[in-house]
């Protein structure tokens, strides 16, 4: 990152936020940097202090140290309408009083903008997100993901800087949700914009994110592209909170490792983690059921999750998971084989965990 | 599910019929009263004569004056109490967390605590500073009542509110005046013209504080009505209930409209059950 | 509303939104009570008397007149709480069956919620004297032949009058209160205890019971607090021989032997703890029951 040439469009330096002074929790010095047209993902479970980042960035919480740049200005000091930007809460907060078109255009209004030039901007963006001819109706004609759509409307039509996502679709059910991320793929790709969103929900997260900051009680546990945060947790924690299903132990020595599972190449980031006892951490999409495979397994039992099948091996007398795609019926007790599907693995020091 | 049409209705008119004659029997002799002359013992119609309400109209009367007094009166009072009460509520619903519930207590206190007992206190007080005898001084004994009543209202609102709507406007661009205007006073408005009515309501009625810290040089419509009273003019005694219940009336008729407007309320009812 | 001010400026302004009604209350109402207080322990610097005593309460507590009209009161207050109580929950039964007609039924029961207490006293007075309208029917009736022979229900001894008025007015209270609830909250509740097997009496108990209680204590108390403390209603309907506590300090106050000052302020001070105490309860129960469900 330090070597890039130009400002990059966001930057975030140690940031940090103390509640009132009774209570424990605080946010630890944040920073972060954004390009524009990428979406950054701040994922944490509860209380760790994402959505509190957000609010930070957004103006709704003063932060007591760091700096928020954008666009090369400062904006740190600015309250919350003065700094260009739009968030997306969880609720709507589309005003009940109002019709889709105006709660839409009430940006502009509050900006000055005259109402003809308001309506044909509203009705244009309404176009966008697929809601023709809703200008005129009343809210309460609307579902669940029309609401959202209007109020993902209403943030855009203000030509924001960077658009801030509060765990916004965590009130849809799934099929809504996964539509509602592919709109918001769309936009970030047509219009440029640069956002950040917070969630807890890793599969949302994935899907969609550029680049991740992963929190937990307030401090980063890791930072970086989508590789990062998949391949190479920094720790036992993210491993854990990444969906990670199997943590082995292996002893390391230069470049190999060896476990039950044999002996592996350690993936080239990790050579300088120290020689000795290590932990292995190993996706369970990684491993495959393989009858001529020379790692004998015995099946222990298995469970269908819609798209792929769990299934529960013994190796060696250690317990591994495995998926398989698709539906497969083993039955315990069975005699088979385990095949790596990668040419190396992650290797965590066993302190870190 | 009216599975039992005929029965259903007949019992719902039954109910229709008790609560009609419960609530409203007792408005039969005052309105009777108001249009009598004369009405003897025995008899079940009066004599009819519009005297009283010819009193009550005339321009030389008292009764003029006092329902201008009572009017003025009760309309500083609800204006004064509303921007009295509308910071302190706002701040007791959303930012006020330590010894939040104290503070509600005292200010809340005053409508809780008789009335005679309070009047007589401020009257001492009163007599002591120099307010008793004066409109300022009556002024300021209907704001002890209707303050807190206003605080009391506006802190339920508060309290359910959520302030996501105002942080989504300031996000959008509006500083904090537009988001007051165009947020959080169309949100608030059935439960402030509340406010802003009751607490009319309680000045209009208010007869000991008037009584007390006015000393007579002041008289409103209550005070009217508690003379007539012990002269035993009962003509004109309705005649005066009848004036005196009418903004009442009107604000049963206003709320009761005022409901069914609230789509808010309504939402947020919904969203509130657990279950349905 | 100040996201970017810095500490020491939000508790500035928080202090600026609370300090004028915080001023206003201390001012007039504590400031008030602090007086009546004072003077109840017999502290008159105009006339020489700069001593504490308790002798004032001595007295009180040592006078029949005063045990009269407090335990009158107090039964006063606690038969209409009681009776508005239980009519009100009848009624709100009754009435939730009709959710269609909501609008207009509703309607009705706010009728006389916002009439002031003087003219539902006058009405009473005008109803049930003895020769009201109740007393021309019953004549008409055949039942008596003299107004004197009609039951003796406003001005009365027993408070019958006063009662009365009081349970006209805080039915419908009571009532609102406890519909709200009934009409949002409890029936998922029901019809879950009923798919479980229940039968209507244990829903009753179960269910609608428990839910509506803290409702209809937390506005039992209102109406408690209010009749006790209520003057103009005894005023209308209310023997001169038998005075409630509000009435005898109101007498106590304005009559002209100022020796009667300090009765006065030692009974006002009564009231004021008796209702204290009903604000408390009903910041513990009322509210707090409210808030836990929210």
């Amino acid at each position: 990152m330090l070597t890039r040439l130009s400002e990059p469009f966001l930057q975030v330096t140690d940031l940090t936020y103390q509640y009132a002074p009774a209570k424990s929790f605080s946010l630890g010095k944040q920073s972060f940097t954004l390009e524009k047209g990428k979406l950054l993902v701040i994922l944490g479970p509860s209380g760790s202090g994402k959505s509190t980042l957000l609010q930070l960035i957004a103006g709704l919480l003063r932060p007591n140290e760091g700096e928020i740049i954008m666009g090369g200005k400062p904006i740190h000091h600015l309250p919350p309408e003065k700094r260009n930007l739009s968030m997306i809460f969880q609720k709507t907060y589309l005003l009940p009083f109002l019709t889709v078109g105006a709660n839409v255009e009430i940006g502009l209004k509050l900006k000055g903008m005259p109402s003809h030039k308001r309506r044909v901007r509203s009705e244009e963006i309404l176009n966008q997100v697929g809601l023709t001819g809703f200008y005129q109706r009343p809210l309460s004609s609307l579902s669940g993901g029309q609401e959202q759509r209007v109020a993902l409307a209403r943030s855009l039509v203000i030509e924001p800087q960077l658009l801030l996502l509060d765990e916004p679709f965590s009130q849809l059910d799934p099929l809504l949700r996964r539509q509602m991320g592919s709109w918001i793929s769309d936009i970030k790709r047509m219009w440029e914009i640069p956002m950040i969103m917070v969630t807890h929900d890793r599969e949302e997260a994935l899907a969609l994110g550029d680049q991740f900051l992963i929190l937990r009680d307030g401090a980063e546990q890791q930072s970086g592209t989508l590789d990062n945060i998949y391949y190479e947790p920094a720790n036992r924690w993210t491993a854990d909170f990444m969906g990670i299903d199997n943590v082995l132990d292996g002893i390391k020595k230069g470049t190999r490792v060896t476990t039950f599972l044999g002996d592996l190449k350690v993936h080239p980031h990790c050579i300088r983690v120290p020689d000795g006892p290590v932990r292995i951490v190993l996706r369970s999409e990684w491993l495959q059921l393989d009858f001529t495979s020379s790692i004998k397994a015995t099946i222990e039992g298995c469970s269908f999750r819609g798209e792929y099948t769990e299934v529960k091996a013994n190796v060696n007398g250690e317990s591994v998971v495995i998926k398989q795609l698709g539906l497969s019926n083993y039955e315990r007790g069975m005699e088979t084989g385990v095949r790596l599907a990668t040419s190396n693995v992650w290797c965590l020091p066993k302190e870190v965990m | 599910m009216r599975r039992n049409g005929v029965n259903h209705g007949k019992s719902y008119a039954f109910l229709h019929a008790i609560m009609i004659s419960l609530f409203f029997l007792p408005f039969i002799p005052l309105l009777a009263w108001s249009f009598a002359q004369q009405w003897r013992f025995p008899d079940l119609v009066p004599t009819v004569s519009e005297r009283a309400w010819l009193y009550v109209f005339s321009t030389h009367s008292q009764v003029k004056d006092a329902i201008f007094n009572s009017l003025g009166l009760a309309a500083v009072t609800s204006l004064l109490s509303q921007v009295v009460a509308y910071p302190a509520a706002r701040a007791l619903g959303l930012y006020v967390k330590r010894w939040n519930k104290t503070i509600r207590l005292l200010l809340i206190a005053p409508i809780l605590i008789p009335g005679i007992s309070i009047a007589i206190g401020v009257h001492v007080l009163f007599l002591h500073s120099g307010l008793s005898d004066q409109w300022l001084g009556v002024l300021l004994s209907h704001l002890i009542p209707a303050i807190p009543y206003s605080i009391y209202l506006l802190y339920g609102f508060y309290a359910g509110y959520d302030i996501g709507y105002e942080k989504q406007f300031r996000l959008l661009g509006a500083g904090r005046l537009q988001t007051f205007r165009l947020v959080e006073l169309p949100l608030l408005r059935s439960v402030l013209s509340l406010s802003i009515l009751f607490s009319f309501l309680i000045s209009w009625s208010q007869y000991l504080f008037t009584v007390f810290i006015g000393g007579g040089n002041l008289i409103t419509l209550p005070m009217l009505l508690f003379s007539t009273l012990s002269s035993g003019d009962y003509s004109l005694m309705g005649a005066l209930c009848m004036v005196f219940v009418l903004p009442a009336l009107i604000i049963v008729i206003f709320s009761s409209i005022g409901v069914k407007k609230d789509l808010f309320e309504e939402k947020e009812a919904s969203r509130v059950d657990p279950i349905v | 509303m100040f996201y970017s001010k810095s500490k020491p400026i939000r508790l500035m302004i928080l202090s600026g939104m609370l300090v004028p009604s915080l001023l206003f209350v201390a001012g007039t109402f504590f400031a008030g009570i602090f007086i009546s207080g004072v003077q109840s322990l017999d502290y008159f610097p105009l006339i020489g008397k700069t001593t504490l005593s308790f002798r004032v309460y001595i007295e009180l507590f040592h006078s029949a007149i005063f045990y009269r009209s407090l335990f009158f009161s107090l039964g006063i207050s606690l038969a209409a709480t009681f009776i508005s109580a239980l009519i009100a929950v009848i009624l709100a039964l009754w009435l939730r069956r009709y959710v269609r007609h909501g609008r207009w039924l509703h309607f009705l029961l706010q009728f006389n919620l916002p009439v002031p207490h003087v003219v539902g006293a006058i009405a009473i007075l005008l109803l049930f004297g003895q020769s009201g309208l109740i007393s021309r029917l019953t004549y008409w009736a055949g039942m008596i032949q003299q107004p004197s022979q009609f039951p003796v229900l406003v001005t009365d001894q027993n408070g019958i009058g006063i009662v009365l008025e009081y349970v006209w007015k805080e039915v419908p209270f009571i009532a609102v209160s406890v519909l709200s609830i009934l009409k949002s909250w409890v029936v998922p509740y029901e019809k879950q205890l009923q798919l479980l097997g229940a039968n209507a009496w244990q829903r009753w108990k179960l269910v609608t019971f428990p839910f509506m209680l803290p409702s209809l204590l937390s506005s039992s108390i209102i109406v408690f607090a209010y009749t006790f403390g209520s003057f103009e209603v005894p005023y209308v309907l209310g023997s001169i021989s038998k005075p409630t506590l509000p009435i005898l300090a109101y007498q106590a106050y304005l009559n002209p032997n100022l020796t009667y000052r300090s009765e006065a302020m030692a009974i006002n001070i009564v009231i004021t703890i008796i209702s204290m105490f009903l604000v408390i309860f009903y910041m513990k129960w009322g509210e707090g029951y409210a808030e836990k469900r929210r």
